[in-house]
């Protein structure tokens, strides 16, 4: 070897060292990282633009990372991880928000923390139960492609023969799948707690495509291997606003309202970063930018008004919630793990 | 005398050591995490067969183990159908056509597994390349559902695990000594009699060790299952990775992943066994 | 004609032409089926990484270097990629350290339980990733440890080391131990010979086995699912959690950009090993 080379070994050697030290040292030195749990895909554009970067800004030198899930996987690393948490505030549906205070590692934020909170509808609060805010409402809808299947106006018409071969479902992991399951079964005769009616009848629906979660759902709509599927407001909104031909209805007898909740993780080593980055959720300014097309988040701010083309994704006033569906998600939440277990068996493949 | 060993053995001890301490306890550990009862990664009770006893006793679990075997089984058979002539054509051909040969060969090694079921999906999705050919063949008159079925999986499964197939074949078959097959044609054997009367059996050991390396691979396959096979796609490793990750229920996955290994192994045994029985000629002394 | 012997009789002759062909016909569909199939995938990553559409399609609708441009101003694309070649270079750097000393014992002395050793060291090649990685994160978790990027080292380590172990094997084997009496025999020192006689012809065979282990540990998913610590993700489970979301196209563009990468290694070890050393038993 010559010397160039031991230089050169030398050389990459001390570079290495210090990108490692620099790399595993990340956690203990320099900016403190905030780690927030984001929606999946291009929903997750408005928590990125107009809560986390004015959020960054407004404290300096915190760094905002937003990680995208939908599934249990950060709520099964959260409940593992001893001590600290990994991540510090997580979006919680109604299902999950239930197991987790149950399960209790979500913080019951002191409400003077929240001044934002006095703007939020009582309605929306009541759907938290004290733990973290009620960031946005999505409604469960039918969503469907015009070029292929007739529009369906009632939930039932899922079961005509027009869609036969054209449905896409989710996993109950995901509370939209675990929602639809308890809606068909209440649709066929069951309740929260007695789901049976649904197994025969999701069994009517074969042959159908089952994603993981429901960005991986929309997803089937780009790629023409579903025409028509139960799916979030906002996963339908941001497909048609790519040019693609989705359209999205509240079917009769009223589609599923599902509230959110922003919450603060317990085991977090910044609760009042946390606390204040939940109380912005509720934000007037926040909530106006997210109801706005293409992502329609639905706002729980009362000052926030609902813009006329949300039209098919939003009821157009708080008073037309009387026509939205809701489920008795405590009575469902004791089921969802057989759910879970069952829809894995019925429909494996 | 002792000294001397010590000195002959320290080289090795660093390795091993490592191995021991970082592969043997851990895997003797997953073992016995499977008779512990966990709940929330805090040990509530020790030593318990109640989880062995539910998987082994759930038909469910039962019908899981069968098709990931047969599934293996099938994806095994694929890679030597298409293997053993891929590897067949790089002997054969002369040295510029084996260097395109290999480059193809390594080319998807190159890529990652996750980049190579990318390329699955758009080539096998409704709108995807293959459907379009079919299509425009006029072989299908509307598209066929690739992705999210077993038949997706498997063609993606096979392409990903093919090189593994084709390595140890391609060492095989260079090895046989030009000569048997020169013999065997003045003989007045066809080329199809030499291929399957000289060739095939003296490439045995690489057919048996592509086969042990694929299988044991297939079965335990994860990328593509778990991706491509949509969302209740059931095989043994996705439903290791939910009980890990999705359920949190850790003495379940460890079970499983005992089971995995163990079944894994001992099929792979058995057919080496069966191989070594049924080719007595690879083994008599020369 | 003749080549097939004066001992078939004439009318059998002509079928057996046929069968022949059909064959190799058969063989000649069969392989190039198979070769295609290896190739195509990457093939069309490649190209999908260099489209416009919006989201994944085939044909492609024109030609951009937008998904290039989206990933090198995505932080947790880079940041990822980031971590995962520190990881890689340091599972290199201890495998290396712990692997070549023991190739070279292996080769070069006997003793008893030989064959349990090297079964031992090349064992992790046999065994399924995703059961490794399983059986790291119960032990690390059973001794209390929060999984960090030390351990994500040590566990690649387990599973890289093989290639390190076998493809210096496989070179050491064909060293002239005669060089080596030679140097002793003109008073070198055991180091001296190992520096400037083993080390050389030996060097190679490492590079090979470092450059596989790196593009092993590199792409890893399975063990790395398990056992990376959950704020410090590498690339492939980055990746992972991309496709599994929403299957976003800049997907391609790194996986373009890895593959050229991973050709680029080849290459440098084939051009330092001849192409032979592909092989590792040839």
């Amino acid at each position: 070897m010559t010397r160039a080379h031991w230089w050169a070994n030398g050389i990459a050697a001390c570079a290495l060292a210090t990108a490692g030290c620099g790399l595993f040292g990340t956690s203990s030195s320099g900016s403190r990282e905030f780690v927030a749990i984001s929606y999946g895909g291009p929903t997750q554009v408005p928590h990125r633009r107009f809560l986390a970067d004015p959020f960054e800004a407004a404290h300096g030198s915190v760094k905002v990372t937003l990680v995208a899930s939908e599934s249990e996987d950060v709520v099964a690393q959260i409940k593992a991880a001893r001590g600290g948490s990994p991540y510090d505030v997580i979006p919680l549906g109604e299902p999950r928000q239930i197991m987790a205070i149950e399960e209790g590692w979500v913080e019951r934020t002191p409400p003077d923390t929240l001044p934002n909170l006095d703007a939020v509808h009582p309605y929306f609060r009541e759907a938290c139960r004290g733990h973290g805010v009620p960031e946005t409402y999505s409604l469960l809808g039918l969503a469907y492609n015009p070029a292929r299947v007739p529009r369906p106006a009632a939930w039932t018409d899922l079961w005509k023969p027009e869609f036969r071969g054209h449905v896409g479902l989710t996993t109950p992991a995901s509370n939209l799948g675990f929602a639809f399951v308890v809606l068909t079964a209440k649709l066929f005769g069951g309740s929260e707690t007695d789901v049976e009616p649904a197994w025969p009848q999701i069994h009517k629906l074969e042959p159908f495509v089952v994603a993981s979660n429901p960005t991986a759902l929309a997803q089937l709509f780009e790629r023409n291997e579903v025409a028509v599927a139960p799916l979030w407001s906002n996963d339908a909104a941001v497909l048609a606003s790519r040019g693609l031909n989705v359209r999205f209805v509240q079917p009769a007898p009223g589609a599923l309202i599902l509230v959110s909740c922003l919450d603060v993780i317990r085991a977090t080593a910044h609760p009042e970063l946390a606390r204040d980055y939940i109380n912005r959720a509720v934000s007037r300014e926040y909530q106006a930018q997210a109801v706005q097309a293409p992502w329609f988040f639905g706002p729980t701010n009362r000052q926030v008004d609902i813009p006329a083309e949300a039209g098919d994704y939003l009821p157009a006033s708080f008073d037309d919630f009387s026509k939205l569906m809701r489920l008795d998600w405590d009575a469902g939440t004791r089921v969802r793990g057989a759910v879970s277990a069952r829809f894995n068996r019925e429909f494996r493949r | 005398m002792k000294r001397d060993r010590l000195r002959l053995m320290l080289p090795l001890l660093p390795a091993s050591g490592f191995l021991t301490l970082f592969l043997v306890v851990p895997l003797l550990l997953l073992f016995s995490f499977g008779f512990l009862q966990i709940e929330r990664g805090e040990v509530t009770s020790v030593v318990t067969g109640a989880t062995y006893r539910d998987i082994l006793g759930d038909p469910f679990y039962r019908y899981l183990f069968g098709r990931t075997f047969l599934i293996a089984v099938s994806v095994t058979g694929l890679c030597l159908l298409f293997g053993y002539p891929v590897a067949y054509l790089y002997v054969s051909m002369r040295s510029r056509w084996r260097v395109l040969i290999l480059t193809s060969v390594f080319a998807p090694l190159l890529t990652s597994a996750l980049a190579r079921t990318f390329g699955w999906m758009v080539i096998l999705g409704n709108q995807g390349v293959l459907n379009k050919t079919l299509i425009w063949l006029g072989v299908l008159d509307q598209p066929m559902q690739f992705l999210f079925t077993l038949t997706g999986v498997m063609i993606a499964m096979t392409q990903v695990l093919l090189p593994f197939m084709v390595v140890p074949l391609i060492t095989s078959l260079q090895s046989i000594p030009h000569a048997l097959t020169e013999v065997a044609a003045n003989l007045g054997a066809t080329h199809c009699q030499t291929f399957w009367r000289v060739t095939v059996p003296q490439s045995v050991p690489g057919i048996a060790a592509g086969v042990s390396l694929v299988f044991v691979l297939a079965f335990t396959e994860f990328t593509v299952s778990v991706l491509m096979g949509g969302g209740t796609f059931a095989v043994v490793s996705v439903n290791m990775f939910e009980a890990m990750t999705t359920l949190l229920d850790w003495s379940r996955g460890a079970a499983i992943a005992s089971l995995l290994l163990m079944s894994s192994a001992t099929v792979v045994t058995l057919f080496n066994l069966l191989v070594r029985r049924l080719t007595p000629w690879m083994h008599t002394g020369r | 004609m003749d080549a097939h012997g004066p001992l078939a009789p004439r009318g059998r002759q002509r079928t057996i032409v046929w069968i022949d062909l059909l064959g190799a016909v058969l063989l000649g569909v069969l392989a190039t089926t198979g070769i295609a199939c290896l190739v195509v995938p990457t093939l069309i990553v490649v190209i999908t990484s260099f489209d416009t559409q919006e989201f994944i399609g085939f044909p492609p609708r024109g030609f951009s270097l937008e998904r290039y441009r989206e990933m090198f101003q995505s932080s947790v694309i880079l940041r990822a990629a980031q971590i995962s070649a520190v990881t890689s270079a340091f599972t290199v750097t201890l495998g290396v350290a712990l692997g070549v000393p023991a190739a070279i014992a292996l080769v070069r002395r006997e003793f008893r339980g030989k064959a349990l050793v090297t079964a031992l060291l090349l064992s992790p090649i046999m065994l399924p990733g995703i059961v490794i990685g399983v059986a790291m994160l119960v032990f690390y978790s059973a001794l209390g440890l929060r999984l960090s990027l030390p351990l994500l080292v040590l566990s690649h380590v387990v599973f890289t080391m093989p290639f390190i172990v076998r493809l210096s094997m496989a070179r050491m084997e064909r060293i002239d131990r005669q060089l080596e009496d030679a140097a002793r025999n003109l008073g070198a020192r055991e180091w001296q010979v190992f520096r400037h006689v083993v080390l050389p012809q030996l060097r190679p065979g490492i590079a090979a086995g470092a450059a596989f282990a790196f593009l092993v540990s590199f792409d890893n998913l399975s063990v790395s699912l398990f056992t990376a610590p959950v704020r410090q993700r590498p690339l492939p489970i980055e990746l992972f959690y991309l496709m599994r979301f929403d299957l976003d196209p800049v997907v391609a563009a790194v996986a373009a950009l890895q593959f050229l990468i991973a050709l680029c290694l080849l290459l440098f070890v084939a051009r330092k090993l001849g192409p032979s050393g592909f092989m590792p038993d040839a």
